[in-house]
């Protein structure tokens, strides 16, 4: 069981091409959340964000984004996987009693970014990279795998996306506000493009991981919001879930690639919408939607 | 629920080189964490959870290095978190992992850290990239003429020499050669540092740190598991702070010359206050400092409260950090003679763990029971630190 607060959350959504520096997209969104919270920075004691090098273009990418990301003179821990792992570390964070506020925050600045020249890096370089083979190719092999006969995936079409998101966890106190409250933390990671399990196999797994810290059982969920995974269809993941397809929300497929921010988006749209009861979100990060999460959150 | 406190159960690495083209990178993982599956005395089906570090992926040139070899460590099927923190990053997986076991998410969290930095051609070339890319990567900094710049200051200010720097060289090299994983295995001498090729004033090539491709392992469980095992240590404290970017920010006064890591200073203040450390000069046994220039280990004696600000260099002078000294620092010859970077804050927690086990072999400090391991990453910027204890709070 794990009960930590979602006190504040902001987001800039989705566009072709947001305007601003990185650090300016950063600011906007963690200033935001804080003010959303009712908190300052003097508040929280770190800073959990998940950011990618390569689609930053840089070797360390959070190095010159102290400021921005509030982690100075601070804790500061960063993830390269899906934002729903920065979540992971920084409720853990607040949950070991280490911290009484924390900042999750995650961005991608894909206008800045070669998406193409980038996929090709996530491939082993010395048996497979050669196949050139395109992430959506690999998933139609694993699928292929779990049918037994051979299955083509259409091409996902990717619009370059800018998105950057912050949230702010506190512990559980009358006092704070809250918007939401994580109940519930899954993950799991299937294997790396070799077939032999099912392609949703680490979905159900972080998704049912999620429920089972939370006591809850997944009839009990009103919503699962699910990142991502665009070239998986609903009737599929609904399976892999347990849940009917009417309580999947999914996000729009003009935003194929949000990079780590996904998930973290998923949790705000979960939050904004206001639907009471339990919300799953899901994503699955990964050449083969292999390094799945899952987040519980009871919005207040 | 209260926390659980975390513990170390097991700390396996590969040997060390320049190139281990002996090997892929996912043998090399698997060489680290067999070692350290076996040195904790558990099955991989124990294993709840694997947090991974790996610095900059664009030293292995593969985005994700963690995916590509999930099956050498187990890690199909698991939990699996990768953090990266720059240099900092072998410290914060096992401050990520202690988080995972105290929430209660986990109960037994594997640590892998991994870098190869022999798949670059030029890894101050990637370097040079984690600058502001508008306004300085033209300038052409890179770490060893940043650590230049700290070394300046240390001596303009605090009476640092080269005879400080050669002895702490001198010191860490013949450490390393007592322990047999070390990347360098070479007798120096102090005037060999002093006349050894030039990179940057003041620094030279034996003051630097070597580049290194290695894996290093950590099985780490809740206090509660561990005290049914043969042995553990205990995660005592733990600290984490970053600094300002720009090192201008950094040069204005008192408290944050350039010449203080005082991020360093900041992590250790938290990590000391949960272990319940007053007075770590006296309280601690051994310290495993992530230094990877001479100069910088003396600015961590002062960072650390090993020494009075400005006043590093009088543990040169006394001997104090030497293996008979009354504190000493990295037994294992430390990062100055094995720097697989991301790694590298992993290897120093292991060390650590090692020492207060008693399980550290030729370079064990007799009766160690409170250590220290501490990681640095950017410029001075990421600090971690990790206080280790034989026995549970």
């Amino acid at each position: 069981m794990i009960s930590v607060n979602i006190a504040g959350s902001y987001c800039l959504p989705p566009r072709p091409d947001i305007p601003m520096a990185l650090d300016e997209m950063i600011y906007t969104v963690t200033s935001g959340a804080l003010r959303d919270a009712g908190l300052g920075i003097g508040d929280v004691s770190g800073s959990f964000m998940a950011a990618s090098d390569l689609y930053d273009g840089r070797a360390i990418a959070t190095m010159t984004l102290t400021g921005s990301t509030g982690s100075f003179h601070k804790n500061e821990m960063r993830v390269c996987n899906d934002s729903l792992a920065a979540l992971t570390l920084a409720a853990a964070e607040v949950a070991a009693d280490a911290a009484q506020a924390v900042i999750v925050c995650t961005w991608s600045k894909l206008s800045d970014a070669n998406r193409d020249a980038m996929a090709a890096l996530g491939l082993e370089p010395v048996f497979t990279r050669g196949l050139n083979a395109h992430p959506d190719a690999v998933v139609a092999l694993r699928r292929s795998s779990d049918l037994g006969r051979p299955t083509l995936v259409e091409r996902t079409a990717v619009e370059s996306a800018d998105v950057a998101v912050a949230l702010i966890l506190t512990a559980p106190s009358p006092e704070r506000r809250t918007r939401g409250t994580v109940i519930g933390l899954g993950a799991a990671n299937g294997p790396y493009l070799r077939p032999g399990e099912p392609l949703l196999g680490p979905v159900t797994a972080a998704a049912t991981a999620a429920c089972k810290l939370a006591g809850r059982d997944v009839t009990d969920l009103r919503r699962a919001r699910v990142a991502g995974l665009h070239a998986v269809d609903d009737d599929e993941l609904a399976r892999a879930v347990g849940v009917p397809r009417d309580v999947l929300a999914r996000q729009s497929e003009r935003w194929a690639d949000l990079g780590y921010a996904a998930g973290l988006l998923a949790v705000h749209e979960s939050l904004a919408a206001g639907e009471p009861g339990p919300a799953l979100v899901l994503s699955a990060g990964g050449i083969g939607y292999e390094n799945a999460h899952a987040a519980l959150v009871e919005v207040a | 629920m209260s926390p659980q406190q975390p513990a170390v159960l097991g700390f396996g690495q590969t040997r060390y080189k320049t190139s281990r083209a002996d090997v892929g990178t996912p043998e090399l993982i698997f060489e680290a964490v067999s070692r350290a599956l076996a040195d904790a005395d558990t099955e991989l089906t124990e294993i709840d959870a694997v947090v991974f570090a790996s610095a900059p992926e664009v030293f292995e040139g593969v985005y994700e290095p963690d995916r590509w070899c999930v099956e050498a460590f187990g890690g199909v099927g698991k939990p699996l978190i990768r953090v990266h923190t720059g240099g900092a990053t072998g410290g914060s997986g096992p401050l990520a992992a202690s988080r995972l076991i105290a929430a209660g998410l986990y109960e037994t969290v594997l640590v892998v850290g991994l870098q190869r930095t022999s798949e670059t051609a030029d890894a101050q070339a990637v370097f040079t990239t984690i600058f502001d890319p508008v306004y300085e990567q033209d300038v052409q900094l890179n770490v060893i003429t940043g650590i230049a710049l700290v070394a300046s200051r240390q001596m303009k200010y605090f009476g640092l020499t080269e005879d400080h720097m050669a002895w702490v060289s001198t010191k860490n090299f013949g450490n390393a050669l007592r322990n047999p994983y070390a990347h360098l295995h070479r007798e120096i001498t102090e005037q060999e540092v002093k006349q050894s090729r030039s990179l940057a004033y003041p620094l030279r090539l034996l003051h630097t740190c070597p580049r290194s491709d290695g894996a290093a392992a950590v099985v780490m469980t809740s206090a509660e598991k561990a005290r049914g095992k043969s042995h553990a240590a205990y995660v005592a404290g733990l600290g984490c702070a970053a600094d300002v970017y720009r090192i201008g920010d950094r040069i204005h006064d008192d408290e944050s010359d350039f010449a203080i890591p005082r991020a360093q200073a900041w992590a250790a203040t938290e990590a000391y206050q949960e272990a319940g450390i007053t007075d770590p000069r006296r309280e601690l046994d051994v310290v495993e400092v992530y230094a990877p220039f001479a100069n910088l280990e003396i600015a961590y004696y002062e960072s650390l409260g090993l020494a009075p600000p400005g006043r590093g260099i009088d543990l040169v002078e006394t001997g104090a950090t030497a293996m008979d000294g009354d504190i000493p620092v990295v037994p294992s010859g430390g990062c100055m003679t094995t720097n697989p970077i991301g790694a590298t804050g992993l290897i120093r927690f292991g060390e650590a763990a090692a020492q207060v086990m008693g399980r550290a072999g030729d370079h064990q400090v007799d009766g160690a029971r409170l250590a220290l391991a501490t990681a640095c990453g950017g410029i001075d910027q990421f600090y971690t630190a990790a206080v280790l204890a034989a026995q549970p709070a």
